[in-house]
């Protein structure tokens, strides 16, 4: 190969790596997202069940963003935001100023595994006992 | 053809090719420490026997001038700085929602967990772009996912306008520059490449398809690699299928006769056969197919629904493709001038854009937000593939009445 045609492909090469370390660098500088939020506040769930788990999920108004940002940060779990499709384990999110015989419904009967809050959202993960 | 031109396309379908024995594997119930060592030997055999054999029938374009490979260098180094600002940690809507979260399964041994998420997960897609990342989120695992995700959606993104640029420069280094700046200063095609949607790889691969059939090697080999890449257009998305089936239409002589369909079926082979696998063996129905019914002959002859698909097609040309209004004026222009009919692969992108068009059109799903949602995307696949089309117009043959600057 002649030297004009390597020049190329390591261009293509220094492009490569240059483009992605400073898309490494931004993705370290930006601000808070939705996406992040729920990273921080699911962060404890991925050490109480493992990477195969399959759970039910709810939210406030059947939010489908809320519910897919949650699906992408537990990936690999399964959560099922199926009507009529129904886990021992679920996923309950409620507003941080859900009354507390909301929070009952939830926890009433039902073991906790784990809980967790952050300024939008109560987490609840729970399962038959 | 230019050996650096066919090197790229073969980095392109070399990566396709590992994201197909990648998931065949898997669904095969190979444990991964077996998968590495398959596809380490699936790729060298790749490149042993499939590209260093044609390099050896491709000329050298050692004579490029050296000029020429500073404008490339500039026009990547400007794809880098404009690209930048457009990089979200997550990427956009579709990256995380779909080609990400996909990978993130396939990573995982737990891999055909994926194929229950039908809300809003689309498991019937193809899987070329999280096949490519959850091979390598396997082998580095201290790495973000997006992180790895980034690297082949830059590289096809670059690619295009590099493939174009190469293809062009020795015939009309102003047509060539003029569209390597184009698209590394478009806003909108570099937010799709680093949004790590898979648009951009289907964009590439039908580029490709039609690059190849441009190129006259020895043994009919250019009809392999179209069919690679085809046969990859094909594992990227569900409309690359549609695609491949346009230009296996119009380019019927080319492709299939005189012998040259061995060629075909030998190279697309592997991407029909997992395609296959996959449709057959894992993926739900496809939602589009699957809600064709009844209303399908209301939609047809629904004057209204045309009108509005119409009107979203135009708005987005205007909106994110204005370039290309330019350069089919010119295209047509020259047309007169020669006294030419549009070429044949004009008249595909045409066809291709009226088959997005009837999809529209018998669609079940709500118009306004199935348009909304996808049209910029679907015309983002075949933009490239346009662009192409006019530079090779308006680069001219070499005769007076082209625009052409030609190599001193």
């Amino acid at each position: 190969m002649s030297f004009k045609n390597t020049a190329v492909l390591v261009c293509i090469g220094v492009a490569v790596a240059l483009a992605t370390a400073m898309y490494v660098e931004r993705s370290r500088q930006t601000t808070m997202t939705d996406m992040q939020k729920q990273v921080i506040a699911l962060q404890g769930m991925t050490k109480v069940l493992p990477p195969g788990a399959q759970m039910s999920f709810s939210c406030p108004d059947n939010n489908a963003e809320l519910y897919a940002i949650c699906r992408y940060t537990l990936a690999p779990m399964y959560l099922s935001f199926v009507q009529g499709e129904h886990f021992d384990t679920a996923l309950t999110l409620l507003r941080v100023n859900a009354a507390d015989s909301t929070v009952q419904v939830v926890t009433t009967g039902r073991r906790v595994l784990w809980q967790n809050t952050d300024d939008t959202y109560r987490y609840y993960l729970t399962c038959n006992p | 053809m230019q050996r650096t031109l066919l090197y790229i396309m073969s980095i392109g379908i070399a990566a396709g090719a590992l994201s197909m024995v990648f998931f065949l594997l898997l669904a095969a119930g190979v444990p991964f420490v077996g998968i590495v060592p398959v596809v380490g030997i699936a790729l060298w055999a790749y490149w042993k026997y499939g590209v260093a054999a044609t390099m050896k029938w491709v000329e050298d374009d050692g004579s490029r001038p050296f000029f020429s490979l500073i404008i490339l260098a500039v026009g990547m180094a400007t794809m880098v700085a404009k690209s930048y600002p457009l990089t979200e940690r997550y990427g956009g809507w579709d990256a995380w929602a779909i080609w990400n979260l996909q990978a993130k399964y396939l990573a995982s041994d737990t891999w055909r967990t994926l194929f229950l998420n039908v809300r809003h997960g689309h498991p019937d897609y193809p899987l070329l772009v999280p096949g490519i990342t959850a091979f390598f989120a396997r082998i580095l695992p201290m790495c973000r996912i997006e992180a790895i995700a980034f690297v082949p959606a830059f590289c096809f993104m670059l690619f295009i306008p590099v493939l174009i640029y190469l293809q062009y420069a020795g015939r009309s280094i102003i047509v060539a520059t003029y569209v390597l700046f184009m698209l590394a200063t478009d806003k909108f095609f570099l937010t799709l490449g680093v949004s790590m949607y898979a648009d951009t790889a289907l964009a590439f691969f039908f580029l490709c398809a039609l690059a190849a059939m441009k190129q006259q090697l020895a043994g009919n080999r250019q009809v392999a690699i179209a069919a690679a890449a085809l046969g990859c257009a094909m594992w990227t998305k569900n409309e690359g299928v549609v695609l491949s089936a346009i230009f296996c239409l119009f380019y019927f002589r080319e492709l299939f006769l005189g012998g040259r369909y061995k060629y075909f079926a030998a190279a697309i082979a592997l991407p029909v056969l997992t395609l296959v696998v996959f449709k057959l063996g894992f993926a739900p129905a496809n939602d589009m197919a699957h809600g064709l019914s009844g209303d399908t002959w209301h939609h047809l002859t629904d004057m209204e629904r045309y009108r509005q698909i119409f009107t979203s097609f135009s708005d987005n040309i205007e909106k994110n493709f204005g370039y290309i209004r330019m350069g089919v004026l010119l295209y047509g222009i020259v047309c007169l001038w020669r006294r030419q009919w549009p070429g044949k692969d004009m008249l595909m992108i045409v066809c291709c854009v009226a088959a997005y068009f009837m999809i529209y059109v018998v669609s079940f799903m709500d118009l306004q937000w199935h348009l909304l949602t996808s049209a910029d995307r679907l015309l983002h696949q075949l933009m490239p593939a346009l662009v192409f089309v006019i530079a090779d117009k308006l680069a001219g043959n070499g005769n007076r009445m082209s625009f052409v600057i030609r190599r001193g």
